[in-house]
């Protein structure tokens, strides 16, 4: 097939032949679609002049009208009724203690945070501290977040490489690196550590995988740069790891979209809820003028998110 | 002299405020183009007409939320463009122009020609609209939306951008190589 790029002349003389063989008749939806969506239009003008706790109370008997949300409500009521008596026990209960084997765990960790809880912190009330609190940096997940994203880097890479050069083995290994490096050329990854064995195995991979560029090894060993790919993919377990491994959350994209916009556009209420509990910005815009609401207009879901935590 | 149109910008503002009538002269400003855009991705009038209401009902719901930092065509065809990703996730009926192809599938309506006079004339015009139908669907997915944001939305090459999230140099790409594959494509029929 040609590749020939054609010049402006040419770019109107296709237009022109794709309108002459695929010319509709000017004519748009039935008259009874056109009827439904000025009507439903009006509908909705009328409803928001309403005043806003009757609006409230109608989006309340909609959102309650959804099996989804009910059941969700209805769990929460229920394991409410059955928590908080559990809540009130004394703490010292001996049926609440946690285990001695997970005190222990939770008292040895060596990290500078843990210590100074430590020291400022009775070590009895360390006990209600959950283990796998998110917010807090700990080197088991940047050490995790680094092996994921040498299996995406390697996964993908390796997927394009075998759609686009089918005999790998023809072309020479290239030399194992020994750490993730960032796409501003050196920038290791948040935590900075791979264990020997995922970095061993991710090179083994990469020898096996030759065509791998340069170019999508560093895009994809950016935290920010995985994390708006996880986003955009609507892939909420990738996007939890990220977000531990700290990626930074409002890195935008050369068209200015985050990963929060760019979960919004995948409809990903997942990825849109941990990124905005993350701390992800509601407000951002992109090159376009587009935010997330604008990205996320038409769903209840997503917008409800937002407005949750601030958008406007 | 005619007054010069109110601006998208100031029509939905208008409404948000609670004037029905600006939503209806934006509907009418830009239905043929939304219409055009939902019916070339999609095959199926029912579904098409189906996203059509999906996506004015939710320009009318969320209109109160909408800020001019951004023209409101694009946002019109952004909320247009998801609502096509949703229901190519929900159906899996996103144009399979393969079967539209087919000899003798029959064409849906709208996506043939005005017929020419006379049995010859129908015939001639089916062939045209299932080449186009082809050749679109030989398109890279990404210069196809391109293109048909274009060549139906009318959108600019800017506009095409920001409704894709890509840069203008890449926009301006994915349509040249579109339009240099369907040239190609397309040459019989020139």
């Amino acid at each position: 097939m040609s590749e020939h790029t054609p010049g402006p002349e040419e770019e109107a003389q296709l237009d022109a032949l794709y309108q002459r063989l695929s010319r509709r008749q000017a004519e748009g939806p039935s008259e009874a679609m056109r009827r439904a969506i000025l009507s439903g239009a009006r509908e909705i003008a009328r409803a928001r002049r309403e005043p806003s706790w009757q609006a409230w109370l109608v989006r309340l008997r909609d959102s309650c009208g959804r099996p989804a949300v009910f059941g969700t409500l209805a769990a929460g009521i229920v394991a409410a009724l059955l928590l908080v008596p559990l809540r009130q026990l004394p703490m010292d209960a001996p049926e609440l203690a946690l285990p001695q084997e997970v005190a222990v765990d939770i008292r040895a960790q060596s990290a500078p945070e843990v210590e100074l809880k430590k020291s400022q912190v009775p070590a009895d009330a360390l006990l209600p501290v959950p283990v796998d609190k998110p917010t807090e940096h700990k080197p088991d997940d940047a050490r995790v977040a680094s092996a994921v994203l040498e299996e995406t880097v390697v996964t993908r890479a390796a997927a394009t490489t075998a759609r686009a050069a089918p005999a790998p083995a023809a072309v020479p290994a290239p030399p194992p690196a020994p750490r993730v490096q960032g796409a501003d050329g050196g920038r290791d990854l948040p935590g900075g550590m791979v264990s020997a064995d995922s970095a061993t195995n991710a090179a083994a991979r990469r020898a096996a995988a030759p065509a791998v560029t340069a170019t999508t090894t560093a895009a994809a060993g950016d935290p920010g740069v995985a994390l708006r790919r996880a986003a955009a993919a609507g892939d909420p377990a990738q996007v939890v790891v990220l977000i531990r491994a700290h990626a930074p959350l409002d890195e935008p994209d050369a068209q200015g979209r985050t990963a929060l916009m760019l979960a919004v556009m995948a409809r990903d209420q997942e990825s849109v809820r941990l990124l905005l509990d993350a701390g992800a910005n509601p407000n951002t815009t992109d090159a376009g003028g587009l935010r997330p609401m604008d990205l996320a207009a038409g769903d209840p879901v997503i917008l409800q998110l937002l407005r949750g935590h601030g958008a406007h | 002299m005619a007054a010069e149109p109110e601006a998208d910008e100031a029509l939905i503002a208008r409404y948000a405020g609670g004037e029905v009538a600006a939503f209806d002269a934006l509907y009418r400003r830009h239905e043929i183009r939304i219409w055009r855009y939902l019916q070339r991705n999609i095959a199926d009038r029912a579904l098409a007409e189906e996203l059509m209401q999906e996506v004015w009902l939710a320009v009318a719901r969320d209109a109160g939320r909408y800020r001019p930092t951004a023209p409101f065509v694009t946002w019109l065809f952004t909320v247009a463009r998801n609502r096509l990703i949703d229901a190519r996730r929900r159906q899996r009926r996103y144009l399979s122009l393969d079967a539209l192809a087919e000899e003798g599938a029959p064409m849906p309506e709208a996506l043939v020609t005005a017929p020419a006079a006379g049995p010859l004339g129908v015939a001639v015009s089916e062939d045209a609209a299932r080449a186009v139908a082809r050749a679109l669907d030989e398109l890279p997915h990404e210069q196809r939306d391109a293109f048909l944001l274009q060549a139906e939305g009318e959108l600019s090459v800017e506009e095409v951008a920001a409704v894709t999230g890509s840069s203008f140099e890449t926009a301006k790409s994915r349509l040249r190589y579109a339009r240099s594959k369907l040239r190609a494509l397309l040459e019989a029929y020139a």
